[in-house]
């Protein structure tokens, strides 16, 4: 009566999906946060 | 002649048509509206929702049916093109966008990963709606509600399961209300004195340039993976660059403001006037309310547990405290944590630290949302 493979699927892709999701957002933040570290540093020597 | 007229009239007046559900209905729109003006709970939504059902379950009016003409009647024009054609949910991000500053997540990214656990509760609650015999469009509605974010509670259940719009909207939002209830007794049953007295390091400023980066780089990368997420996130995030920029000022006062007053009147009435005593009154709206519940638990809980999970591998730890924060519920849930915080030790400063947590939990609400969609439809 329950549609349980396709409730299991969701919870497993929907889950980790909101992970990976969340997890690139934070390295694009680190890594644009340290570009504009960097590029600030070399504005500020210039 | 006369008593034929008469009788037609009567007839014509509501006061026959009532029935014992309508007074039910009405007591609940009276609850409503007791709550938002005595207690203050999210008063600006719970007064046109309380309204709404009042409205509603008075008999014969024009309200929220179509007229003999096939025409839509005055809230059901609010709610077919509010609603149904999905306009209030990203128009209501947008001002949440203009509102929020997301410097503390900027500053301190891995609290993303915390609004992401406090997701369990919304798939706990979907595999619990599931048992209870909803369908699996309904139960990943229900289980949004762990999200506690109302527009998007709205917009998934107006495109997956609009028969419970009335049911979930009301759950969310009386929970968002109840989160300084709900959360404390949990966030004592899982940690510790001595993890609740943790003190952060002060988070280090943002400059203005990442500030306007985070939007642009956030809308990217989620509407890239998700595009089923895209309406409600895009519009969060211009909303955030009209806040960050500074030179659309008069766009983000209007976000700010005057946009999201008119469309919370909008939303609040149409979601009230779903709420029809033919069809609220049954079990299942006694079931999403129950469930709701569960989801707000299991989400404090995610978010709480990975924190502490995180502190086994961080030599700067992380008060555990600030993880309930990830269900959305801004600033309320941030709020609560410096709360219980302060508690175990009065000169600890969390509201900062936590609020990294609870914007993440709008986005990963949002990415949820977006997630069910692109699954299910």
């Amino acid at each position: 009566m329950h549609d349980w493979p396709t409730a299991l699927r969701i919870f497993v892709i929907g889950f980790s999906g909101v992970f990976v999701t969340l997890a690139l957002l934070m390295v694009s933040i680190l890594i644009s946060g340290s570009i504009v570290k960097t590029a600030k540093k070399l504005v500020a020597e210039e | 002649m006369e008593t034929s007229f008469l009788h037609t009239i009567v007839f014509k007046t509501g006061i026959v048509h009532l029935y014992w559900g309508h007074v039910v209905m009405w007591l609940l729109g009276f609850v409503f509206i007791y709550l938002a003006i005595k207690k203050e709970f999210e008063p600006l939504l719970l007064v046109p929702i309380g309204f709404g059902i009042f409205i509603v379950n008075l008999p014969l009016t024009p309200l929220m049916g179509v007229n003999e003409e096939g025409q839509r009647e005055l809230i059901n024009i609010f709610f077919h093109y509010g609603l149904e054609w999905e306009v209030i949910p990203p128009l209501i991000f947008l001002g949440i966008g203009a509102l929020t500053d997301f410097g503390p997540l900027i500053a301190n990214p891995k609290t993303l990963l915390l609004g992401a656990a406090a997701q369990f509760g919304v798939y706990v609650t979907f595999f619990g709606a599931i048992l209870l015999g909803f369908k699996v469009p309904e139960a990943a509605s229900i289980g949004i509600i762990g999200g506690a974010d109302g527009p998007t509670t709205i917009y998934l259940t107006a495109k997956l399961a609009p028969h419970l719009l009335g049911a979930t909207a009301i759950s969310a939002y009386s929970y968002m209300a109840m989160v300084p209830l709900i959360q404390p007794p949990i966030m004592r049953l899982l940690t510790t004195e001595k993890e609740r007295m943790i003190r952060m390091k002060q988070l280090r400023p943002v400059s203005k340039l990442e500030k306007i980066l985070f939007p642009l780089v956030a809308t990217g990368i989620i509407c890239l993976l998700v595009p089923d997420s895209a309406p409600l996130m895009a519009m969060l995030m211009l909303g955030n660059l009209f806040r960050e920029c500074g030179v659309v000022e008069r766009l983000n006062k209007t976000a700010q403001n005057e946009l999201l007053n008119i469309v919370t009147i909008f939303l609040g009435i149409s979601v009230g006037a779903t709420m029809r005593a033919e069809s609220f009154l049954s079990p299942k709206p006694v079931f999403i309310f129950m469930l709701g519940l569960v989801a707000f638990a299991f989400s404090t809980t995610g978010g709480l547990l990975l924190a502490k999970f995180f502190n086994l591998f961080l030599k700067e730890k992380i008060n555990p405290l600030i993880g309930s924060a990830g269900v959305s519920a801004v600033p309320m849930a941030a709020r609560v944590s410096q709360r219980v915080g302060q508690q175990a030790d009065p000169k600890n400063f969390l509201l900062m630290h936590a609020m990294g947590p609870n914007v993440a939990g709008v986005i990963g609400t949002a990415t949820a949302a977006g997630l069910f969609l692109a699954i299910l439809r």
